[in-house]
């Protein structure tokens, strides 16, 4: 239930992260990335959705591939991941960091992430859906959202913190999460490890989804951060912060 | 009462002989008409162990709804007790045929979204269209809300459709028995209580307990002598229910189904022959219900047909779990899909749930007994 080491993510979400970057799944491959935003499928399941558990991907991975009459077994992680794709599951960014904040929270205190979320959502009718669909319900948004977390200078950063990019893309509407699993300080800069769900136009049709990176930050600026991903440095977000959850702190 | 016994297991034994002696014939006709199981929009099918199923006769249910028909016709027509449940089944047995024919020869459906309709509604050049559409919205919308208790059908009668016709077949039943045939059928029996004359409510009642049963027994019936292997204790239970009541007519209407039932699940163990279909699924549920009513087991319904209930309860937990909270619940629904993609071979599944099928209806006769 405590946390060992501040700096370091819990073991659950370090578990979390890793059978999203290995799939219980055939020939073990990442999870392939998947927004729901052009596909706009509703009242289905979350894992249709791209925001699936590793478990719940790799299980619907093996029903579909019953279904297509395709052989998991000798499939190499490339075609199997290919195969993910074609029948569009995987993870978004907001759906990995809601698992993965949820073991944090979990380990850390026991408690359920969504019972502890005010959703963004109104009314009686929204909010009963956002009860009963968490994870479809805790965007990056919701994350940001100053009900949810507080904004913290990166030098006091430790691991389950997220770091928010937020009104980005070009039509300025798209949102991104990062989860930080380990926190490394020397002198004035802050090494922050990381990961998230993401596709970079370089990943071309196959290569993008879960994946971990680091970022050194020199003080408090994140403008200023070394990016091993240097798409996250260049982002047009309008606003880029890091962030600590309520849900945390309480 | 003794006397009435040698009869009732006469008449088993007479129309599992007929249906031992029509079946190889049937089978026949069935691969010769073309009437067997497709291949395409089956996801079943996609399991590897089920790959075989493909093109084995289906509408093998005929055999069992042709005898049972025939021989109460000539042998045991009581216009109280055997016209009704003889009338419910040929109903439901119908609309299964239907279902049948149109699955094996029928042309794949285009089915359109809420969301398309709409915006028809809005674009289409012909007022009479936006119109027509408009009119048909609230039933464009029953026909998407029921889609969710459905597989992603191609042809065939479709959920909304089937439930429809399976509530209009109730509602006649219900009339027939509320208006037509007296207290006698009024009243629903509560095992260690007594007569509860439940007036008018036995209409709606009737109506859903037909309509849910006959799916329950449909539902049930996708796997090699699952359905027909369970329905032979439940007809059996209600045959001997019907004789310890002393209602001889409905004991031996019972027994007759038993008996075919008996021939039919033996040429539709694995590898199956034949398939019952909806025609025998949907007519031998809707008998099962009505048998219920009449044997006064209403209340005992859930533990003698505790599998089928099961299976069809874990078919609205499927659907509830994926629209209401976005997860799957079993791995595939029927349950007995579940079970088989866990592991269990098809006849350990099959086996088991016969095993447990029977416990159950044994519980049920003995609690009927009360």
């Amino acid at each position: 239930m405590h946390q060992v080491n501040p700096d370091i993510i819990e073991a659950g979400a370090r578990s979390v992260i890793d059978r999203y970057l290995f799939l219980p799944v055939g020939a073990h491959p990442s999870c392939p990335y998947f927004n729901n935003r052009r596909r706009g499928t509703k009242s289905n399941l979350r894992v249709l959705v791209g925001k699936g558990t590793p478990e719940e991907i790799s299980e619907e991975c093996e029903i579909r591939a019953l279904q297509n009459r395709v052989s998991i077994s000798v499939l190499s992680v490339e075609g199997l991941k290919e195969f993910m794709i074609s029948q569009d599951l995987g993870v978004d960014c907001s759906g990995f960091a809601y698992h993965v904040l949820t073991a944090t929270l979990a380990e850390r205190r026991g408690r359920r992430l969504a019972s502890l979320i005010q959703t963004r959502r109104q009314g009686f009718i929204g909010k009963t859906i956002a009860k009963l669909r968490p994870a479809e319900n805790i965007g990056v948004a919701t994350l940001a959202d100053e009900r949810n977390s507080v904004e913290i200078k990166a030098s006091e950063a430790s691991a389950g913190d997220i770091v928010t990019f937020m009104g980005a893309g070009r039509d300025g509407t798209y949102n991104h999460v990062i989860v930080i699993t380990k926190v490394e300080r020397k002198e004035a800069a802050t090494r922050l490890s990381y990961a998230h769900s993401y596709a970079w136009p370089e990943d071309g049709s196959f290569g993008h989804g879960v994946r971990e990176g680091t970022a050194v930050i020199y003080g408090d600026d994140l403008g200023t951060a070394v990016w091993s991903e240097p798409g996250l440095g260049t982002m047009n977000a309008k606003e880029r912060s890091v962030r600590r959850l309520r849900a945390f702190m309480e | 009462m003794k006397q009435a016994l040698p009869l009732i297991i006469g008449s088993a034994l007479s129309a599992c002989a007929m249906s031992l002696a029509l079946a190889p014939t049937l089978i026949r006709s069935l691969a010769r008409l073309g009437i067997v199981r497709k291949n395409d929009g089956d996801h079943t099918l996609a399991l590897e162990s089920r790959q075989d199923k493909a093109n084995t006769p289906v509408m093998g249910g005929v055999l069992v709804i042709g005898i049972v028909a025939i021989f109460t016709y000539f042998f045991n027509w009581d216009r109280s007790f055997t016209w009704v449940p003889i009338g419910v089944m040929l109903l439901s047995a119908g609309l299964g045929a239907v279902d049948d024919l149109l699955n094996v020869f029928g042309s794949v459906r285009r089915q359109r979204t809420l969301s398309q309709t709409i915006k028809l509604i809005r674009v289409h050049k012909a007022w009479y269209v936006r119109l027509w559409l408009s009119a048909t919205l609230p039933w464009t919308l029953i026909k998407r809300v029921t889609t969710v208790f459905g597989s992603k059908q191609r042809r065939g009668v479709l959920v909304h459709e089937k439930l429809l016709l399976q509530f209009a077949a109730g509602a006649i039943s219900a009339w027939w028995i509320y208006w037509k045939l007296g207290s006698t059928w009024q009243e629903i029996y509560i095992p260690f209580s007594g007569f509860l004359d439940i007036g008018i409510l036995i209409v709606p009642l009737i109506i859903l307990v037909v309509a849910f049963t006959a799916n329950a027994v449909n539902v049930s019936d996708g796997m090699d002598g699952l359905a027909g292997g369970m329905l032979i204790p439940t007809f059996g239970a209600l045959s001997f229910l019907a004789w310890a009541s002393n209602y001889n007519s409905l004991a031996i209407l019972n027994a007759v189904t038993a008996g075919s039932l008996i021939a039919y699940t033996y040429f539709n163990i694995k590898p199956a022959r034949f398939q019952m279909g909806d025609v025998g699924s949907l007519g031998l549920g809707g008998l099962l219900a009505i048998n219920a009513l009449a044997t006064n087991s209403m209340a005992i319904l859930p533990l003698i047909a505790f599998m089928f209930y099961a299976e069809a309860f874990s078919v609205i937990i499927q659907a509830i779990g994926r629209h209401v909270f976005g997860r799957r619940v079993f791995r595939m629904a029927p349950i007995h899909h579940h079970l088989e993609l866990s592991g269990w071979s098809e006849e350990k599944t099959i086996m088991r749930l016969w095993v447990i099928h029977l416990a159950f209806v044994m519980v049920g006769v003995w609690v009927g007994l009360h």
